[in-house]
């Protein structure tokens, strides 16, 4: 599959989610792993009110990105990090979206080169996505919810069992065949107490 | 792309040794003053959000001067001191400096208004 399909699907998806989230008007958007910014860059277009960050790991992505939020006419504060490790876990984070490397590899391709971090994702492609559930209770905001992107190999009913004893829902909330895979856009967000 | 303070406030420091409460410490190079259109629905919302010591601590390394001590002081209905806030969180990049673990005294550059936190491969 073309590596731009995940990302149209991406997008796809979270316009038909628009009223989900204009609902909720959310204050503060990140994306991890923002690539070239086109995810981010269309939901900015979108959705007023919030302010957008974007990082990633790659210098040259955050200045691909930098091009496209320039030439889209949309803010984005960009910062190079390993995920969420430089991000205040307070339930600071609203919408948070990752399109994580989530093709199953062997453990060295994931970081044979810069382009290999982007996809490879290890031992069922989760390796990379998995670290950032165990903390998602504290970064993200009460309303706060997660999109991401995965495929059918990285086990989401597992994803979802885990989140589930964490207090979160998950949902396909968009598939789209792929290859002889699936693309799936997932969607985390707290179940609300009773 | 600018490391504005608000970006600023939702960092902390990646190193293991830090206890990802406290702000980090901005050394400032190069900063310029950009021109953000002025939300006041956003700007209260996001006065919540905001660790507000740390605010202060790095707008006055910026300059910024005038603001409220604390978030009981700040008085929404009046446009002008809320738009002084909106300036010093939304307008005043930092473009050049440093982001300073203050537990470990380690240094994150700021170049093209983009903080590097990245550590290296013998802080993992």
């Amino acid at each position: 599959y073309e590596p731009a399909e995940d990302t149209f699907l991406f997008m796809d998806a979270l316009q038909e989610e628009l009223p989900f989230l204009m609902e909720r008007e959310p204050r503060t958007v990140l994306e991890l792993g923002c690539g070239s910014g086109c995810v981010t860059a269309f939901l900015a277009q979108h959705l007023r009110g919030a302010t957008f960050f974007a990082s990633d790991i790659n210098p040259h992505a955050l200045q691909a990105a930098r091009r496209v939020f320039d030439a889209n006419k949309v803010e984005v504060e960009l910062f190079q990090a390993d995920l969420l490790s430089a991000w205040r876990p307070r339930g600071n984070i609203d919408v948070l979206l990752f399109n994580p490397p989530y093709v199953p590899t062997p453990k060295e391709e994931m970081t044979s080169s810069w382009i290999a971090r982007s996809w490879a994702g290890g031992d069922r492609g989760r390796e990379v996505v998995d670290r950032i559930f165990p903390s998602l209770q504290e970064h993200l905001s009460a309303g706060g919810c997660l999109y991401m992107v995965a495929l059918d190999s990285n086990d989401p009913h597992d994803i979802a069992s885990e989140m589930s004893a964490r207090g979160f829902r998950t949902k396909v909330v968009k598939k789209r065949k792929a290859g002889i895979e699936f693309l799936l856009i997932l969607k985390i967000w707290r179940r609300l107490q009773a | 792309a600018n490391m504005i303070l608000l970006t600023h406030n939702m960092m902390v420091s990646p190193m293991k040794e830090a206890s990802k409460t406290l702000p980090l410490k901005i050394e400032a190079e190069e900063v310029q003053e950009l021109e953000k259109e002025f939300n006041l629905v956003f700007l209260v919302k996001i006065i919540d959000r905001l660790d507000w010591a740390g605010f202060l601590e790095a707008s006055a390394i910026l300059n910024q001067q005038g603001l409220p001590s604390s978030t009981e002081e700040i008085d929404k209905t009046n446009e002008e001191s809320m738009r002084k806030l909106h300036h010093a969180l939304m307008e005043v990049d930092v473009v050049t400096g440093a982001l300073v673990c203050t537990e470990t005294g380690r240094r994150f550059p700021i170049a093209g208004g983009i903080p590097n936190m990245l550590l290296n491969q013998d802080e993992l």
